[in-house]
């Protein structure tokens, strides 16, 4: 793999000085490697013989465009050997460790990407409703408990309040995990996701949800402690909603649609066996007990 | 004496619970017998059947072809199943009578006719000269001199890796993942494949003595340090030693950093944040110690285990 990401560097260019090249890879879903040149600069190096990457880039280059201080610069997408590349730039950041360290911008920041995505991320003509994209997502579990347990909570929902939502392009992955601060700015990784889903305040639930339980089996039980929730996230959640014509309550309970849309793309994209059982978890927690607002 | 509680006898499982796999895995799947059995050793390395990434590393190494591959002591097979999509053969070879049959059923099973099986020992390979692109010795250089019994065990490592060396192709690379004699947690006790505490770290002729004040049978299980590989590989023939870390060990690795990086603060930082949650290691003066082992540059050489590449 290191010999084919080293004649592709070769052939666009990057990091010509450099004989070999030094890197890190760590493995999780892809091969992600960093490389690294002779001073400060880095690319970031997703490498897969299995999962098709064209996608990401695509995903990543919409948003580039759209927010490009705040979503890492693709270099290009490449299928080399057999394999799938993407190499973008790498940014030197703080990782977020959580709201109360770097509340401030990531409460400023993130208000401004919602805010933004209404414009940049709309979906003008959606090929299906929210309601029938629900029922794809329910189609696509069978006949699996939570499933069922969708559909039958599914009855007592307004359809023309949900259908009424926009359509617009979700991060997908909107946690701390994958932010980073440089300066006052936030950049927002791992864009794999984005686009996948479109009914609004589902990255906002995602970011709530991980500020309140880290998507650890340990914290499953505080999501519906309206308590729990930094008064950060409570900001942008009310900002947010405003902003959508949408009243807080509606957001909230609406919280197992977007748990459940959770659980769709952690089991159709492949993710670790883990995060999909404590989302199964949170999802359940949440039927059993609404947030109330 | 702390002993790591992933080690067993030749790094797999007892005698007997092979018998029982084997029994077991007769009608029914394999992975289900793996998920389900409740045997004593098994039920800790579930794992070590499964998980791919423990043959990750041999991916991204720079191989100049890829048409065959030897996996030495295949054991579950997963690093053989793991390497065969990116190689037109793989023929895993394990001493294991039991082993062997286990795999048998595993590429039967997943459809996997890239992988050739063979039984037989590391210290007599059946090979002909200059016929593999990549030899995978994952785990297996420690055990080497075990096989024979007679031969000092720094000089059957030596032969073993002639041997490989004989079998490999122009250009062609062993893969060695094994573990670090000097990693910081055998200097508290830990003990990597079952000796008495801190054997491992003694000068050998001391290791032997206590062996034998104990009455036990000579310390055979040899590992070595940074430099002590570089000087076996080079002694065996190899050149082009490069010795990533992997972390957090082979068994499971994570994260493989290339011998001309050093693992920068921030990427150190995020590693042990996690690691030090992980394991109650929340001490002020190991972090400090971790921090200033890194930032003079020998934190490459404590580390668990090491990935390590040489050309023929």
């Amino acid at each position: 793999m290191i010999e084919v990401i080293k004649h592709l560097f070769k052939e666009i260019s990057l990091l010509n000085e450099v004989k070999e090249l030094p890197f890190y890879v760590s493995f999780n879903r892809n091969f992600n490697f960093f490389i690294f040149g002779n001073q400060e600069e880095f690319y970031q190096v997703k490498v897969s013989s299995e999962r098709p990457l064209r996608d990401e880039y695509e995903a990543l280059r919409i948003a580039h465009e759209a927010i490009p201080a705040n979503v890492p610069q693709p270099v290009g997408f490449y299928q080399k050997g057999g394999l799938e590349i993407l190499i973008c730039r790498g940014i030197k950041h703080k990782k977020v460790r959580s709201l109360q360290a770097h509340g401030y911008i990531v409460q400023k920041e993130i208000k401004a990407i919602l805010k933004g995505s209404k414009v940049f991320f709309r979906e003008e003509k959606p090929s299906a409703s929210h309601m029938q994209q629900l029922m794809t997502a329910c189609d696509y579990f069978k006949n699996r408990p939570f499933s069922n347990a969708m559909r039958d909570w599914l009855v007592n929902l307004n359809p023309r309040l949900v259908n009424s939502l926009p359509h617009i392009k979700q991060h997908g992955d909107l946690t701390l995990y994958n932010m980073g601060v440089v300066g006052d700015n936030l950049i927002i990784f791992d864009w794999e996701d984005f686009g996948k889903i479109s009914i609004p305040g589902f990255d906002l639930c995602c970011l709530a949800v991980d500020s309140v339980t880290r998507f650890s089996p340990m914290g499953i039980e505080r999501i519906s402690e309206r308590s729990a929730y930094p008064k950060e996230i409570m900001d942008i959640i009310s900002c947010y909603c405003k902003e959508l014509s949408l009243d807080q309550g509606i957001f909230f309970n609406l919280y197992p649609v977007y748990l459940f849309y959770f659980l769709y793309l952690k089991n159709r994209y492949g993710y670790s066996s883990e995060i999909i059982r404590i989302g199964e978890k949170l999802f359940a927690a949440v039927l059993e007990k609404p947030v109330k607002c | 004496m702390e002993r790591d509680p992933t080690s067993s006898r030749f790094g797999t499982l007892p005698h007997e619970e092979l018998k029982f796999l084997c029994d077991a895995v007769k009608d029914t799947p394999w992975r289900q017998v793996i998920e389900n059995m409740d045997l004593p050793v098994l039920k800790q390395k579930r794992k070590w059947f499964i998980n791919p990434r423990k043959g990750y590393p041999y991916r991204i190494l720079p191989l100049v072809q890829k048409r065959l591959a030897l996996d030495i002591g295949a054991g579950s097979g997963v690093i053989s199943d793991t390497v065969a999509q990116d190689f037109s053969s793989v023929i895993a070879f394990d001493y294991s009578p039991e082993l062997v049959t286990f795999m048998k059923k595993r590429f039967l099973e997943d459809g996997i006719k890239r992988i050739h099986l063979v039984r037989g020992d590391a210290a007599n390979l059946p090979f002909h000269k200059e016929c593999f692109d990549l030899v995978i010795v994952n785990g297996v250089l420690e055990w080497v001199p075990d096989f024979v019994p007679k031969m000092n065990p720094y000089r059957a490592q030596i032969e073993f890796l002639r041997n490989v060396h004989a079998i490999l192709r122009r250009k062609g690379m062993v893969g060695i993942a094994i573990e670090n004699r000097l990693y910081y947690r055998h200097f508290q006790g830990l003990s990597p494949h079952g000796e008495s505490s801190y054997i491992v770290i003694l000068p050998r002729f001391l290791a032997n003595l206590m062996r034998r004040l104990g009455k036990k049978s000579q310390y055979r299980n040899y590992i070595y340090s940074y430099w002590g590989y570089r000087h076996l590989l080079k002694k065996a023939g190899y050149r082009n030693i490069r010795i990533y870390l992997v972390l957090p060990s082979y068994y499971d690795p994570h994260v493989v950093i290339s011998p001309q990086r050093r693992p920068s603060q921030a990427f150190f930082k995020e590693y042990f944040q996690e690691r030090f949650s992980g394991n109650g290691e929340t001490g002020f003066a190991r972090k400090a110690a971790y921090y200033l082992l890194n930032q003079m540059n020998l934190f490459r050489y404590l580390e668990h285990s090491f990935l390590i590449t040489a050309e023929k």
